[in-house]
């Protein structure tokens, strides 16, 4: 199993070899838009703008994953979710958005574990409309969750993924739960006639 | 014995429809009360800021004809009363920031204002005759950093706050954005270089 | 190093792309036991469609060619999914299927943790293709099929796979090879 601080090596070796960066602002603004237009769009329906959001995070990390796969080289499964939320903090994010967040609050069957974000760059500069609801409902990072739930259901595990806590909304941290469900079987082949 | 030095008594800001974006207020001494108090009512203080906008106008023509002052730093725009002088910044989107400075906004205690005199005897020496040229740069540019972050929040929409082909607009309501110039306004003092 | 042939799986076992180098009727040949087969994943246009009939009545027409070639695709993705299955039931899940050799060919397999699986069959004296068909992988599929936005996730049917940047990439990286 990869220790905790291989992983940091890593994910720091290859955030520093095999990404291409590009400028932050482009990122935070692009981000920052689609949030507020979906605002509008749904007309401030903050359940749905959150629930488009993870649609969109799910579409990206079906994608991003294998990505995540080439540029991390790994030719080996994690041997367990411990191990994947390692990998998914200390090399996920760090070679997408150079953050690498907080793993803690294990449960202890293992199956269920928290991220804190320290830095959260989507949401660097926002503040949440002031219309006494966004507070409470909108989760502007949402699309995160989606990018984990994607990424994860591509390699064969099937997790739920949302966040408890946000600064943005005046909480002291910014933290997702992330729980696995199951770990998804081989498909067979259909049964020839 | 006490030395008056200057301090900020309102930072404005005017979108560029000459609409009002933020007007932050900040008390001044007065020896006569020992109480800190605003040396003007807000509808004054507003007055003041509408009474710079055809200053702003006549330096911009003025420097527009003349090629000068590119970088949107006005200076003085024009000295009110013994007290009370106006500053003046324009960004090439015609978002103006102004600064309204009481010369005797502040009291330090004599022994401070003696050890500040040790440290920059002539910028205090200064004061009686108005601030340096550029004592007000660092305040214009906290307020052009704030400014940026505020119109980096994907919820604020600047058109609302001044729209293109019209007049007012909407001020500015981020709590953030008024803690910026609150922050700004009583932090600063002549020969702050960093705000 | 002769390639004969280079087959994708996705995760639904389904076969997205299938590819065959050797003039057909020399891969028929030379490897009676190698999948000749027609390129399924277009199967629309008759240039694509280049196998020669091997004789005897029953293929002779377009239509069972193209059966044939699903059921060489089927045949080999059977093949691979039991011995990567068996793999792991002696050797652990650690283990990986890595290739087989027969008399007349040799197939090599890789998987990655999205369970794609990859697979080639070459000539008998090749070695290891485990790398080649990771540089496949990050090279040409991540770069030319993930990250072209306008491709599909799932590629039922071979959708999206078969652009222009993959497949002449592709080509250009086996051809290199031999």
């Amino acid at each position: 199993m990869m220790s905790a601080s291989k992983a940091s090596r890593l994910g720091e070796e290859i955030w520093k070899t095999r990404i291409d960066k590009v400028n932050s602002e482009l990122v935070v603004l692009t981000y920052g838009t689609i949030v507020a237009q979906l605002c509008k769009d749904f007309d401030s329906d903050y359940v749905e703008v959150n629930k488009q959001l993870d649609k969109m995070g799910y579409n990206i990390g079906l994608r991003l994953i294998e990505d995540y796969l080439a540029k991390s080289n790994t030719m080996r499964r994690c041997a367990n979710f411990r191990e994947t939320a390692e990998m998914i903090a200390k090399v996920g994010f760090k070679i997408f958005l150079n953050i690498t967040p907080t793993i803690t609050n294990w449960t202890s069957d293992s199956k269920q574990f928290s991220l804190v974000f320290d830095e959260n760059p989507l949401a660097d500069f926002v503040e949440l409309p002031d219309d006494g609801r966004a507070q409470d409902e909108l989760w502007f990072s949402n699309i995160l969750c989606g990018v984990l739930r994607g990424a994860l259901e591509m390699v064969q595990m099937q997790v739920e993924a949302h966040f408890i806590s946000d600064v943005l909304r005046g909480n002291d941290t910014t933290e997702m739960r992330i729980s696995l469900i199951r770990y998804i079987d081989d498909e067979l082949p259909p049964e020839d006639d | 014995m006490a030395t008056a030095i200057p301090s900020i008594a309102c930072l404005g800001v005017i979108g560029r429809n000459n609409n009002p974006l933020h007007v932050a207020i900040f008390p001044s001494y007065d020896p006569v009360t020992n109480n800190f108090a605003p040396v003007r009512t807000p509808l004054q203080f507003s007055l003041l800021l509408s009474s710079t906008l055809d200053v702003f106008e006549l330096r911009a023509r003025h420097n527009a004809a003349t090629g000068v002052g590119l970088s949107g730093d006005f200076g003085l725009l024009h000295a009110v009363d013994e007290r009370l002088a106006a500053y003046g910044f324009e960004t090439n989107t015609g978002t103006k920031f102004v600064v309204l400075v009481d010369m005797r906004g502040r009291r330090i205690d004599g022994a401070i204002a003696a050890g500040l005199v040790d440290i920059k005897e002539k910028r205090l020496g200064a004061v009686a005759v108005g601030l340096r040229e550029g004592e007000m740069k660092p305040v214009f540019k906290a307020m052009q950093t704030a400014y940026v972050k505020l119109l980096q929040n994907p919820f604020f929409d600047p058109d609302e706050h001044a729209p293109p082909a019209g007049h007012g607009g909407k001020k500015i309501t981020s709590r953030k954005f008024a803690d910026d110039m609150r922050r700004i306004g009583e932090t600063w003092t002549p020969g702050v270089t960093n705000l | 190093m002769v390639i004969y042939s280079f087959y994708i799986f996705d995760r639904h076992t389904e076969c997205i792309y299938s590819k065959l180098w050797l003039p057909p009727s020399a891969a028929a040949a030379a490897a009676p036991a190698t999948p000749a087969t027609a390129n399924i994943v277009t199967g629309d246009g008759a240039g694509s469609v280049t196998l020669a009939p091997r004789g005897g009545p029953h293929n002779t027409d377009r239509r069972s060619v193209k059966v044939k070639a699903s059921d060489d695709a089927k045949l080999i993705f059977g093949t691979v999914f039991s011995l990567r299955n068996m793999v792991r039931k002696l050797g652990g899940d650690d283990d990986a299927f890595i290739s087989y050799r027969t008399g007349q060919y040799k197939l090599h397999y890789y998987e990655t943790a999205s369970s794609l699986r990859f697979v080639m069959l070459t000539d008998t004296t090749t070695l290891s293709m485990r790398s080649v068909l990771h540089q496949i992988y990050i090279n040409l599929w991540v770069e030319y099929v993930v990250k072209n936005p306008l491709a599909p996730v799932e590629h039922k049917g071979g959708d999206g796979v078969k652009n222009e940047l993959f497949e002449l990439g592709l080509d250009q990286f086996v051809r290199g090879l031999m």
